[in-house]
């Protein structure tokens, strides 16, 4: 664990079930401020849950999440102050089809900060800038690659200027050769100082990236560790096995 | 498409079926016309009919088979707006609603559209009449003198001396349709994509916000095919409260019908105005939605 | 017993029919202790005889029931012409033939844009004496011609749905022309059609009520007279609604069942 920084989320044994089926499993983990933290595992293991349940499009049921130091109780929603501080960025977009790309960037700081036309979509333009397709503004969502798409809904979220940005699996339903394009723009995301949590099947991004890689499976955390350490040093018997099927593969293809 | 019906080869060349059809059309008009002529001996009168049907009154009023026209459209506006509010609330209701709301708007929407209209309008007249219009005070309002209606309220709503009636038949007809109209309204909320709300509550737009900026329109656009068939459903629906009577054109239709004795001249004509009636209809509605649409490339 | 109301078709017979049947009982209810509130006496005792009566112990259907039959025998009766209107219709649609497509396309707009209640009027005042059709045929007539415009939408999609690999598929493998319609063809677009085709019977048995209107003594018309003679206004057109609405639930119920067994199979 980060114990230099303090810590901006924060999971105490939390647990959750679908049904009869538990997804986690007394969770513990502390992500410190600023901090880049990769989740990986297997399909099924509870990573987008765990994300999810920070800003709460998913509550759990036992133990405590705590952001921003602000303690959440089993099935309780964000709290209003904190509603629009942790963007949000989907495995496939979940940009608004209806709005050209300026307006579905310039709507939450207008309906939630307030923020008058003229100066959203000043902001707007700003951050499309900054993931580089300040020129697609006028376009509509579908009339991007997705690559484009799912930029523009990194955008969006930085809209918001959170302080936390969490990605689900940001790059799965891209076609490969976007892949980078995406990867890029969140690298550069790194020293902006926001937190990220992000669930990937990337490992070579987690590697180059993230301050730390978190293996989740069955629900629970097998391991977490540096990335040099994880990759390279595994401790548990679960973690190689992983990391085995799915490097050998990439090393082979 | 891929089809293994309807190969269209060329539009224009008539094959062996046209030459069939077209004979069996001509001996059925040729019979149709043989026993009208000559086995019921009909004879028809359009001039007479039509004379007697555009009539104007002693007194120059409006002709008595315009005033129905009239108020099936009045009867349809004002049922169309009524059934819209109703049935984007009780659908909004089954979608988003508690556990109580959802279950008495899905009771509603089951009910209203699995009885028959007629026994509906029957029963719900009724309970109108002799409950509901002393409860809200409405007969004080109708009964007061008929000088006091400005022009404005006339054009709207028709003379006074029928708001009663028209009030009955827009209540009964919108009750109706405000249940199909709530059912498409449902379909258009759940058809909208999980990561589409998700988006809205991750990037803190508040609820309303969410609905008014993120998720209506985009609903509205994926209903607008079914609600136009419900307005001019509602359009046709409207003629059943003549059984209750309410003064529109099927009412007036079968009144004049009946006085004249120009059974089939004057039905033809009253087929032939709803067919006017609700064909401009879904053009003048199509061409909204179209309108309306335009900027969803990914449903177009 | 317990695992029955498991199964999804169970329970969404359930949530879709007996909870709104539930919660109309006890909003019939509410509105019978309000009624009572302005002085209306209620009679429910006086409805058993409308339903059945019995002499000397041998019971026969009362007039309610009688109106039943009536409206089921015109409600088949028509659904049987729907089914030939609506696939010849679709078939016409789907044709080479130019006069064929202009008289389909013809006969729908002009059942779409009018009312079924002038349509039958127009059918009883001005097609029935030409034609020289009693009310029975004339009504009959009037619900298929209705319905089966509505009907042959769905003849016309289950026909277009089948992807052209299927057939091919079909073909590829040996299958005679038969053979590939019976067993590859044919069951894919019934398995496609038969929940809306349950749709449109419901239609019909909903819509048969407006033949009350020509005196055909089916339900409804039974009921009007039921109450113009003891004026138990409530308490028949309750008792009528409350029937219409079991035939329908059992319809859409039974259709629930087909489906899943056909899914089983």
């Amino acid at each position: 664990m980060s114990g230099d920084t303090p810590s901006i989320i924060a999971f105490e044994d939390v647990s959750k079930w679908f049904g009869t089926f538990q997804v986690l499993r007394d969770v513990d983990l502390s992500i410190g401020e600023g901090e880049c933290v990769v989740i990986c595992g297997p399909s099924g293991s509870g990573k987008s849950t765990l994300i999810r349940c920070i800003n709460r499009l998913e509550t759990h049921d036992r133990g405590t999440v705590r952001v921003h130091g602000v303690p959440l109780g089993p099935g309780e929603r964000l709290p209003r102050e904190l509603r629009g501080k942790i963007g949000m960025v989907f495995q496939s977009f979940n940009l608004f089809p209806h709005m050209t790309v300026l307006r579905n960037l310039a709507l939450a700081p207008m309906r939630n900060l307030g923020m008058d036309k003229e100066k959203a979509e000043e902001t707007a333009l700003s951050y499309l800038e900054r993931v580089h397709i300040g020129d697609q503004a006028e376009k509509y969502p579908d009339q991007l690659s997705g690559g484009q798409q799912q930029r523009v809904a990194i955008a969006r979220a930085l809209c918001m200027q959170p302080d936390i940005l969490l990605f689900d699996e940001p790059t799965s339903s891209l076609d490969p050769e976007m892949i980078r394009e995406v990867l890029d723009v969140i690298f550069e995301l790194t020293d902006s100082g926001i937190t990220m949590v992000c669930v990937t099947h990337e490992m070579g991004f987690a590697r180059k990236v993230s301050d730390r890689v978190v293996f989740m499976d069955h629900g629970e955390i097998v391991e977490s560790a540096a990335p040099d350490t994880f990759f390279d040093a595994p401790r548990e018997e679960r973690t190689r096995a992983f990391l085995n099927q799915i490097l050998h593969y990439e090393a082979s293809a | 498409m891929t089809s293994m019906i309807g190969q269209r080869k060329s539009r224009f060349r008539l094959n062996r079926l046209d030459g069939i059809l077209m004979v069996g059309l001509v001996a059925a008009a040729g019979w149709m016309w043989y026993r009208s002529a000559i086995g019921v001996a009909y004879r028809w009168d359009w001039p007479q009919a039509l004379s007697t049907v555009f009539a104007t009154g002693d007194a120059g009023e409006t002709p008595f088979f315009l005033t129905g026209i009239y108020a099936t459209l009045r009867l349809s506006l004002w049922g169309a707006v009524l059934a819209s509010i109703l049935g984007v609330l009780i659908g909004v209701g089954r979608y988003a609603g508690g556990r109580t709301l959802r279950m008495f708007c899905g009771t509603y929407i089951q009910i209203l559209r699995n009885i028959p209209p007629l026994v509906f309008i029957f029963i719900f007249y009724f309970f109108i009449s002799s409950q509901l219009m002393p409860l809200l005070g409405l007969d004080a309002l109708f009964s007061r003198p008929a000088e006091e209606a400005s022009g404005w309220q006339r054009f709207l709503f028709g003379p006074p001396a029928l708001w009663e009636n028209l009030v009955s038949g827009v209540l009964c007809i919108s009750f109706i349709s405000a249940a199909y109209i709530a059912e498409v309204v449902r379909a258009g909320l759940a058809a909208i994509p999980r990561g589409q709300w998700e988006a809205g509550e991750s990037l803190g737009i508040p609820v309303l916000d969410r609905y008014r900026f993120v998720i209506f329109p985009q609903a509205l656009a994926r209903i607008a095919p079914p609600l136009t068939g419900q307005y001019i459903s509602l359009v046709k629906d409207s003629s059943i409260v003549s059984l209750i009577s309410v003064q529109e054109l099927t009412f007036v239709g079968s009144e004049i019908a009946n006085s004249s004795g120009l059974l089939f001249e004057v039905w033809l004509l009253v087929a032939f105005v709803y067919f006017l009636l609700c064909l401009s209809l879904s053009i003048l509605l199509r061409q909204v939605e179209r309108r309306m649409t335009r900027h969803f490339h990914q449903f177009a | 017993m317990i695992g029955l109301f498991r199964r999804p078709w169970v329970r969404r017979a359930l949530s879709n029919w007996i909870q709104p049947a539930a919660i109309a009982g006890i909003l019939v209810f509410a509105v019978m202790r309000g009624a009572e509130n302005i002085n209306y006496r209620w009679q429910w005792y006086r409805v058993d005889d409308f339903l059945f009566t019995s002499e000397n112990g041998a019971w026969a259907a009362g007039p309610l029931v009688q109106g039943l039959f009536v409206t089921l025998e015109i409600s088949v009766l028509s659904l049987i012409l729907t089914l030939v209107i609506g696939l010849a219709t679709a078939l016409l649609r789907l044709s080479s033939s130019v006069v064929g497509r202009g008289l389909a396309r013809g006969y729908l707009e002009l059942i779409r844009n009018t009312p079924l209640l002038i349509q039958l009027y127009v059918m009883y005042f001005v097609l029935g004496p030409i034609l020289g059709w009693g009310q029975t045929t004339t009504a009959i007539a009037c619900l298929a011609a209705f319905q089966g415009a509505y009907t042959s939408e769905i003849f016309r999609a289950g026909l277009r749905t089948i992807p052209r690999g299927q057939v091919e598929a079909g073909d590829s493998l040996g299958l005679t022309r038969l053979d590939n319609y019976r067993y590859v063809i044919l069951p894919q677009v019934l398995r496609n059609m038969l929940p809306p085709l349950t749709n449109e019977a419901v239609s019909l048995v909903k819509n048969s009520s407006i033949v009350s209107v020509i005196a055909i003594f089916d339900l409804t018309t039974q009921g009007r007279n039921l109450i113009a003679d003891t004026f138990l206004t409530f308490e028949i057109w309750l008792t009528v609604a409350a029937i219409y609405l079991a035939v329908t639930l059992a319809l859409s119920t039974a259709a629930a069942m087909a489906e899943r067994r056909r899914a089983g199979a």
